[in-house]
């Protein structure tokens, strides 16, 4: 499950900030190697110590950093095959938004130690809907409003989020403004040589 | 009572890929997602014009259709490139509902009909099958490439674990491993023992650089002045050894021997000053012995490079 995480934020600076630009956060977190694995695991202090030498390192929050993690991941070539997997959660936004529960799940089925932190969705009328996190993955909704956001771009949907500080922990509001403001990006059910590039 | 078109509507949003007919065979009513595989412009009248039987009897007409009722078949669907459908017949009323739904070739039918998930039941686990089946392949991608790169990882690390660091030459696994080897071979091979002379005047003199400048200088005309299949290595210190492959006479050995005595005599110009070492080298000739036992070969070629070192030096004895 790290692993997953540590070579995703790994991609995630290699194809945006560049090869150089890893080496430092490599250098400057003493990882003492150059690549996570996917399939591996990791302890989860070595996370946080890459999470911090980016964020030394580039002078952005760790919240607005987390968030172009999540865009990246959605949106980024190299992570098609990722984008597919999540589009399979709906054919439009909202049915995404309300299948996001089953997102732990889905994940565990596709590899049994994979566990993200559960999520709750509610719908509380007037388009407006509410996603509330548990405990497992420090910051991880932060990376979900950053998912949120390019899926809602690639549903082609129109919405305002709003990440918060709720009585239960990090809470984020979708309203979703306009289900098909835009044209979307395509999907179809088989993939067209769809490869994340790792 | 429902409607017959109430019906066919419900029958439509409820498992879109289904066929109504009644008991004389003749297709009443087709659901819209087998409506999508078998094309608008097709006429279809009878049951017999869309399927053939496949299961649980090849080819079995269409007659007594009843007692199809209540068990899972197979139907082939009569396409120019057949489409096999699992199916389930219960019969309402005077009409007979056949249920379809694709077989394991689901991942082609989807992309074959361009199909969606409106076309599938709102119920149906079917995009969720293709949702597993693109993420175990990408699990399974994952482990290949990690699997693939620690198999990398290991080749090099034996690569290394064979290898002299300073010069790039075998060391002695790696020369150890290279005489297993040849000794299974049951070729001819002759094993040449070197062993610098006035190397610790080198050290002592002008410093471990220097020293390190020499054996690399020695290691370069070693390897320059043997064959592409003969072995080089440094055995620790200023002890090297070359393994000379298909040699059944002593006459290749002696001239190679004497070359590179004579070119390791040469004075060496390095960073450090000039350093002057000599070379006694020692050969042992597999041919010449009735055992083929590299140890015993070992023991000769040292023997040899001792006689050379005894005779003064900077020269080449050969044990036939």
């Amino acid at each position: 499950m790290q692993g997953f995480v540590n070579r995703a934020i790994q991609c995630f600076v290699r194809d945006i900030y560049g090869e150089d630009r890893w080496r430092q956060v490599v250098d400057a977190a003493q990882l003492g190697f150059t690549n996570f694995e996917a399939m591996l695991n990791y302890d989860p202090a070595v996370t946080e110590r890459v999470l911090d030498a980016l964020q030394d390192q580039l002078g952005t929050p760790r919240a607005a950093l987390l968030e172009d993690l999540g865009t990246y991941l959605v949106s980024d070539r190299n992570m098609e095959a990722l984008r597919r997997l999540l589009r399979f959660g709906g054919s439009d936004f909202e049915e995404f938004l309300l299948s996001l529960d089953e997102l732990p799940d889905k994940a565990r089925l596709a590899l049994p130690e994979f566990s993200l932190p559960s999520i709750s969705v509610s719908d509380i009328g007037g388009r407006h809907y509410l996603l509330n996190f548990g405990d497992g993955l420090p910051g991880f909704s932060f990376v979900m409003m950053g998912i949120l956001r390019a899926m809602s771009d690639d549903y082609g949907a129109l919405a305002l989020l709003e990440h918060r500080m709720g009585d239960a922990g990090p809470e984020i509001l979708v309203i979703l403004a306009d289900a098909s403001f835009a044209a979307g990006r395509g999907f179809s059910l088989t993939p067209v040589g769809a490869v994340i590039n790792g | 009572m429902v409607s017959k078109d109430g019906l066919f509507q419900a029958l439509d949003q409820l498992m879109p890929l289904h066929a109504v007919a009644d008991f004389d065979g003749q297709i009443v009513h087709v659901g819209p997602t087998l409506a999508k595989l078998i094309g608008q412009r097709r006429s279809y009248h009878a049951l017999s014009d869309l399927f053939r039987v496949i299961k649980p009897k090849k080819d079995r007409a269409f007659q007594d259709l009843q007692g199809l009722a209540g068990r899972t078949l197979m139907l082939e669907l009569r396409l120019e490139q057949p489409e096999v459908l699992k199916a389930h017949c219960v019969v309402l009323g005077d009409k007979l509902i056949f249920a379809l739904s694709f077989g394991f070739t689901i991942v082609d039918a989807v992309r074959r009909f361009g199909l969606s998930d409106s076309d599938f039941a709102a119920t149906d686990q079917t995009i969720g099958m293709l949702y597993l089946s693109e993420a175990y392949a990408l699990s399974l991608g994952e482990f290949r490439n990690l699997s693939l790169r620690l198999e990398g990882a290991k080749r090099l690390a034996e690569v290394e674990a064979h290898t002299d660091a300073l010069t790039g030459l075998f060391n002695r696994r790696g020369l150890d491993a290279a005489l297993s080897d040849l000794q299974q071979s049951g070729q001819e091979f002759a094993i040449m023992q070197i062993d610098l002379d006035h190397f610790k005047q080198v050290n002592d003199g002008l410093g471990h650089a220097a020293g390190d400048g020499v054996l690399t200088r020695v290691a370069e005309i070693l390897t320059l002045e043997t064959r592409k299949h003969d072995l080089v290595s440094r055995n620790g210190g200023d002890e090297f050894t070359i393994v000379l492959a298909d040699v059944t006479d002593s006459a290749t050995a002696e001239e190679i021997g004497n070359r590179i005595v004579e070119r390791i005599k040469q004075p060496m110009t390095l960073p450090q000053g000039e350093c002057r070492v000599s070379a006694s080298v020692g050969t042992a000739f597999s041919f010449s012995q009735d055992i083929r036992d590299v140890e015993a070969l070992i023991e000769k070629a040292d023997a040899s490079l001792y006689q050379s070192k005894s005779d003064g030096r900077g020269r080449q004895t050969l044990h036939v």
